[in-house]
């Protein structure tokens, strides 16, 4: 229970999980090169380090240093001529995102808000500048926005809103949070529409797992009614590319009839397919099927 | 924004014979413990300054390691005042109460009791804004059977003080003797109080009764006997002036058995032997270090690089006054000359200025970041003996490392 246990750090002296040939960095990359000098990218990746510290030193609870990484990066952007506008976009970007998440585990609930919505703002912007795939960015920061409904007690805000911003990712728009509608992406590439899957599948299974795994049954069927009532619609909307992609959909319609509170037909008809749908994000899925048949048990039984 | 090599790099030898452009070496930062294997044309293109030339992943990668950092950075500043920071920042090295053997009688004395309890309300610490409090009670033991009882003494004392609810009370138990044949019967693995246990050896000890294959095998019974209980981690620190070709003979096939498990990790310091000069030091330290790459055995010889203290003597008084290293005697120590009695402070801004003074040998010194430097330091004589060989220990861990970079 040691902070931090020596073998655990054992051989991870020369990795660094910040890097590898992950999606997002590709897709990122891949516009960055289509839009930014050399030089303006090295400046972005450097001073965009500063606040990426800072935020990982946040999410240790190191508060000083992550105030100093801040307080350094914040020195550097304030040097950057200001006619490097997109430049100047792309650092703040980082830069909110990680603030924002500085001042929510400070509790200063107010200002992690702000600075979430003046991502937004200027994600909007460089999206209209060419960076269209950070729309599924701004959905992301709805994800941030929900965790700060949580702290503040309103679960059920929170809820709608995770809810909301994964139908967007499903079917590429939704009723509640009409700005994410505003978008200019008009083709989807293979590259993008696998990492909106993988973003949809971190977002939605983290969800439900989290709502498995803290509440009793009937909390449980109220809370994640909430939490599906955009999503279930969505999902019978949802376009599909993948063997993946189809195996998310028809995961998320063996749903309906618990919500329809059919729980004999959901047992029967998730028992029966749950094996035989195209796998996706691991066992996840199923683990998180093998709750709810759990919460539907009592029902089947009776 | 512009870009330098940082000061707190090094280079290993060319890591084959032909060393031509397409040769590859190791560059490993001080600062951040992490090191790429990469092209002698790479490299030339870093110590040139050509920055443009280099590719997107692989400046990233440096910026990562902090290979490269921007021109007009104080390094020294950023390096001790990180330091500073963090060691304000870390709970755990705040809230660490070490239990130096025979400090206390046992059972404990009134006055000691009343006086302890003080220290250790002062030293638990909040763990995060709104979070739970944490605290780190080390307990060094000789004697296993009678350290355990004293070790009981200090939990049951420990656990009496009521500390509150939300407090985690974290127990490492550090054996520092070299007679082990107790230990398997007398642990009580089941259930244990303790969640990490950190075993010292040395083959230079006067306490030493065993020899090390003796040491090593009991151990190794006791230990595939701890892998069943993932959460208590192992720590062995060895301090071996004997290791030569016919100890390893007898003990490296133990060894690698030991460093295989999964909680467990072992530590190896090779201190110099008497008459022994420098130089032949040196080469012994190298050609014990072949040996054990050859054998496959995963040892580590460098410090975590999140080191953030600075090895300090104490007198007994300030044990109750500052609080100890989050590991108690653990790793550094294991690493420094002086690692009988001492205990670390957190690096403190009186340190810090020291430091940073213009004719600070660690101020100019490339371990710094990892080491975290001595006060009042003239020479080089007394550094901790992991920068010896230092680039060739980085060469031997880099073949046990997991995933490779430059891949």
């Amino acid at each position: 229970m040691s902070n931090q246990p020596p073998v655990q750090s054992k051989f991870k002296w020369n990795k660094s999980s910040l890097i590898d040939s992950d999606l997002y960095i590709r897709i990122y990359l891949a516009a960055l090169n289509a839009k930014m000098s050399v030089e303006d990218k090295h400046a972005l990746f450097m001073v965009s380090k500063f606040f990426t510290d800072g935020a990982a030193e946040t999410g240790r609870g190191n508060f000083n240093i992550a105030a100093y990484y801040f307080e350094t990066g914040e020195n550097y952007y304030n040097r950057i001529p200001v006619e490097k506008d997109v430049l100047r976009r792309m650092i703040s970007n980082v830069y909110h995102r990680s603030k924002s998440f500085y001042h929510y585990r400070l509790d200063d609930l107010k200002t992690a808000i702000k600075l979430i919505e003046e991502t937004m703002q200027n994600s909007k912007e460089l999206e209209r500048q060419g960076f269209e795939f950070l729309v599924y960015d701004r959905a992301q920061q709805y994800y941030n926005l929900a965790r700060i409904c949580f702290a503040r007690g309103d679960a059920e805000r929170g809820l709608q809103t995770l809810g909301s911003s994964i139908s967007f990712l499903l079917q590429g728009s939704t009723s509640r949070l009409i700005d994410l509608n505003d978008h200019c992406l008009t083709t989807l590439t293979p590259d993008i529409r696998y990492m909106r899957f993988a973003m949809l599948c971190q977002m939605l299974f983290e969800s439900l797992e989290y709502l498995t795994k803290n509440n009793s049954r009937d909390n449980f069927i109220a809370k994640s009614q909430v939490f599906v009532s955009e999503i279930l619609p969505a999902a019978t909307n949802m376009k599909i590319f993948s063997p993946a992609e189809e195996g998310l959909k028809k995961w998320l319609l063996l749903l309906k009839p618990f919500y329809a509170g059919k729980y004999k037909t959901f047992s029967i008809n998730a028992t029966a397919a749950i094996k035989s749908l195209p796998k996706f994000f691991g066992d996840r899925p199923e683990k998180v099927m093998a709750a709810y048949l759990q919460y539907a048990l009592p029902a089947v039984n009776s | 924004m512009r870009f330098k090599l940082s000061r707190y790099v090094l280079i290993s030898d060319p890591l084959d014979e032909k060393d031509d452009i397409r040769t590859e070496r190791i560059v490993y930062s001080t600062r951040t413990g992490k090191g790429i294997k990469i092209s002698n044309y790479a490299i030339s293109l870093i110590s040139n300054q050509e920055f443009l030339e280099i590719p997107d992943r692989l400046f990233t990668i440096l910026m990562y390691h902090e290979i490269i950092v921007p021109e007009d950075e104080d390094e020294l500043r950023m390096v001790v005042n990180r330091k500073l920071l963090t060691a304000r920042d870390t709970p755990s090295m705040q809230s660490s109460f070490f239990f130096p053997r025979d400090h206390f009688a046992n059972p404990l004395k009134n006055d000691d009791a009343v006086q302890l309890e003080k220290s250790i309300r002062k030293s638990v610490v909040k763990r995060r804004p709104n979070g739970s409090y944490y605290i780190l009670i080390a307990v060094e033991i000789a004697d296993l059977k009678h350290g355990l009882e004293h070790f009981n003494t200090i939990w049951r004392f420990v656990n009496n003080l009521d500390l509150g609810p939300d407090t985690l009370i974290s127990y490492r138990l550090i054996h520092t003797a070299s007679v082990i044949n107790d230990l398997l019967f007398c642990l009580p693995l089941a259930n244990p109080k303790f969640d990490s246990l950190a075993l010292h050896f040395s083959d230079h000890d006067a306490d030493n009764q065993n020899n090390f294959a003796d040491y090593l095998n009991t151990l190794l019974l006791t230990a595939s006997k701890l892998c069943y209980f993932q959460q208590l981690q192992v720590s062995c620190y060895f301090s071996l002036k004997k290791l030569d070709r016919s100890v390893l003979a007898e003990t490296g096939n133990l060894m690698k058995e030991l460093a295989g498990l999964r909680n467990v990790s072992i530590f190896i310091d090779l201190p110099i032997r008497h008459n022994e000069s420098a130089a032949e030091h040196h080469a012994r330290e190298l050609t014990v270090l072949k040996m054990l790459q050859q054998s496959g055995i995963k040892a580590l010889f460098l410090p975590a690089p999140d080191e953030k203290f600075k090895p300090q003597k104490s007198s007994p008084d300030d044990l109750f006054n500052s609080s100890v290293s989050r590991e108690g005697k653990d790793l550094l120590s294991a690493f420094c000359k002086s690692d009988k009695g001492t205990t670390r402070s957190l690096y403190s801004d009186n340190f810090a200025a020291s430091v940073q003074k213009p004719l600070s040998v660690c101020g100019q010194c490339v371990y710094l970041p990892i080491c975290g430097g001595m006060e009042l330091k003239t020479n080089t004589d007394d550094c901790p003996p992991f920068t010896r060989n230092f680039m060739k220990k980085v060469e031997y861990m880099y073949d046990f490392s997991i995933d490779n970079l430059s891949k």
